[in-house]
């Protein structure tokens, strides 16, 4: 991924350009909202890392300014302010996804990785994966021959996994886009869920589809293909 | 009626009118008394006048002349008393046949006769007039025309004074009506105000007395408290600015370290160090909510939420995890709370509701752990209810829980902050509702957010 970090503080922009690059990125980094600004105008990245307070310009008015001069590069705000009315002007000004500091690493790359992937579309109505099948218009989920009965929330769970097939979604990502809460909670209550979709899903065939990430979260995917993450 | 009779300028107007009125009415009985004493005296005039020229004529043409005059006036149709006797009393002339009894004759302290006499007379006001030894003359006039004129007047000023207490608690009703509605109107802003919404201010109105100053008053008020709420949050935010960079940073370095750690002695350190820095992340970030929530800077959306959809929306999600749990469910909605609506935050209600399934989770167990959640609305208030069945709380804690940082001994060993039911008391508030503890018989705890019904 070619990633442009624009964040003020330049120990912790250090920190996470040096896990990024190690992870094999293209990471460059800009220390303020101007520069970030000049910079995502002059090359092409594939996500932008924003930090919404900095000086000389702020997170928000640049993005505002880049999505005005037509940009549609995905942008994920960091920021320290957690409350909804925050979160709300970060969407408002053009942001796609928002991060809390201070945040695992597992949780800022699982977010990187599906905005990425967001930009191709994903308007499918049939998702695949492996003997899986999901029809989104008839809702209904088959495996090989057989006919899985989720209910309505296991059947958006599922989609969402699908729709990110391939790659880590932590808990947070699928409270707040299949749930839509964003408040994290006290109790396992993701893993119980999980747990209950994986039962219909996985329990009476051979290879197993979901799988559980220790310390990163969840991902859908073909056993064979799990060494790649 | 009973409110009306609480606004002070009603009052004012009802205490104001009873003074008047009593007043009035003082005047109105000098001024009968007055008049009634004009008209005596011009009776009195009259009849003075009446007895000079009986005694001039006795005197030119002696008692032929008197007889003659008396028994003329008497054919008059008037008010004229006559009565002309002889020495023992006896009638001569005049329309009265003999002088009344001594019972009915009574002599007033000005030298005049009252006397009650047959009719068509009632009673009169009468002198004697004596010519000689042998002639005396009853001279009066007829009181009843003149009652009568006294009692009309009295009725017209009492229909007066009754008319006056009839407009003036009208004209009060309305005055006050008028006063109680600015009144409702600086009560519904305020309301809204302290159920968090600082933005609203009293909307003015034209008139410029003491109202509008309280108002003008109030909002400027208002805008000192926005202001200062303001500066609260750029302080809040500036700190959660402050202290997360560190912590980012210092979370980046461990997780660097845990990576070349990997399998080593240290890992395990370093993850507890992790774990350490997002349980002081999630304490400062409750310190936080919690803080701007009581304050009322918290955000908070206004919109109308269907109740039922809300909670079962909770319930869904954590319905499994109380049944991995091992817990069994009860989860009611009466039929008034499935049509109710909420003025106020998704998220915020869906969080204290959350806070408290997850507080049933973690101190509710009980040997048979059961859960019970109800929705029910009753006189426009929305009552959430989750009732365990674990120890409860005793008694004299039931007042502490909600308090910050509050944790009972027996519960130190389990995950929280004592900060649950603390934000879940002031998300209540900000909702312009509160919530309520109790036991639960023969054993658990009953929490509910008791919440404001929008019509």
């Amino acid at each position: 991924m070619r990633l442009l970090l624009v964040e003020d503080d330049h120990k912790a922009a250090d920190l996470l350009v040096d896990r990024l690059r190690g992870d094999g990125d293209d990471v460059a980094h800009a220390e303020n909202g101007e520069i970030g600004l000049a910079q995502a105008k002059q090359s092409e990245f594939d996500v932008l890392i924003v930090d919404r307070m900095m000086p000389e310009m702020d997170g928000l008015t640049m993005v505002h300014q880049l999505r005005q001069q037509g940009a549609d590069t995905p942008v994920l705000f960091l920021t320290a302010l957690d409350s909804v009315e925050d979160r709300v002007a970060g969407f408002e000004a053009g942001g796609d996804d928002y991060l809390v500091k201070p945040f695992a690493y597992e949780e800022l790359r699982a977010r990187l990785e599906a905005l990425v992937r967001r930009k191709q579309p994903s308007q499918e109505t049939t998702l695949k994966l492996a003997d899986l099948t999901m029809d989104v218009i008839a809702r209904r989920v088959t495996r090989g021959a057989q006919d899985i009965a989720l209910q309505a929330r296991e059947f958006s769970l599922l989609e969402y996994l699908l729709r990110h097939k391939g790659q880590v979604v932590t808990r947070s990502m699928l409270l707040e886009n299949v749930w839509h809460y964003n408040f994290d909670t006290q109790t396992n209550v993701i893993d119980v869920h999980i747990s209950r979709l994986r039962n219909k899903l996985d329990k009476e065939f051979d290879a197993p589809l979901l799988h559980t990430l220790r310390g990163r979260g969840f991902v859908l995917q073909s056993a064979d293909k799990l060494g790649d993450l | 009626m009973r409110r009306l009779l609480r606004v002070s300028s009603f009052r004012a107007v009802l205490v104001y009118l009873g003074l008047f009125l009593g007043s009035t009415g003082i005047v109105l009985l000098f001024l009968h008394g007055q008049i009634n004493q004009a008209l005596t005296t011009n009776n009195d005039k009259t009849v003075w006048r009446d007895a000079a020229m009986m005694n001039q004529s006795y005197a030119l043409g002696g008692l032929s002349e008197v007889e003659e005059l008396v028994a003329q006036q008497s054919q008059l149709s008037g008010v004229g008393v006559y009565l002309l006797a002889d020495g023992l009393g006896r009638y001569i002339a005049g329309n009265v046949p003999a002088f009344p009894a001594p019972s009915d004759t009574q002599m007033q302290e000005d030298g005049w006769l009252h006397l009650r006499l047959q009719t068509p007379f009632a009673e009169a006001r009468a002198r004697l007039v004596r010519f000689d030894d042998n002639l005396v003359l009853l001279i009066g006039r007829d009181l009843s025309a003149q009652q009568a004129t006294m009692d009309d007047l009295a009725r017209s000023f009492l229909i007066a004074l009754l008319l006056l207490a009839v407009f003036g608690v009208i004209g009060g009703g309305l005055m006050g009506r008028q006063a109680l509605a600015r009144v409702e109107n600086i009560n519904h802003s305020l309301r809204a105000i302290m159920s968090g919404d600082f933005s609203t201010r009293i909307a003015p109105t034209s008139s410029q007395d003491e109202l509008a100053d309280l108002a003008a008053q109030i909002n400027e008020m208002l805008a000192r408290i926005e202001t200062l709420m303001l500066a609260m949050r750029e302080v809040t935010d500036n700190l959660a600015h402050d202290l997360r960079s560190p912590l980012t940073r210092l979370r980046g370095r461990l997780e660097k370290l845990s990576l070349s750690a990997q399998k080593t002695a240290q890992a395990e350190d370093i993850e507890q160090g992790l774990e350490d820095i997002d349980q002081l992340l999630g304490l400062f970030t409750a310190v936080l909510n919690l803080s701007r929530m009581e304050a009322g800077t918290g955000d908070m959306q206004r919109e109308l939420i269907g109740v039922k959809p809300l909670v079962d929306d909770v319930m869904e999600l954590y319905q499994a995890v109380f049944e991995e749990a091992g817990w069994t469910i009860d989860y009611a909605v009466d039929s008034a709370a499935a049509e109710a609506h909420i003025l106020g935050d998704r998220h915020l209600l869906a969080q204290a509701l959350i806070n408290l399934l997850e507080n049933a989770l973690i101190h509710g167990v009980g040997s048979a752990s059961h859960l019970t959640v109800s929705l029910t609305c009753r006189n426009q208030q929305i009552i959430i209810s989750v009732t365990d069945t674990g120890g409860g709380v005793a008694e004299d804690q039931l007042a502490h829980i909600r308090q910050r940082f509050v944790r009972l001994d027996e519960s130190r060993s389990r995950p929280g902050n004592g900060l649950g039911l603390s934000l879940v008391d002031a998300i209540c508030r900000r909702h312009g509702g509160h919530l309520h503890l109790s036991n639960h018989r023969p054993s658990g705890l009953r929490c509910e957010m008791c919440l404001r019904a929008r019509e």
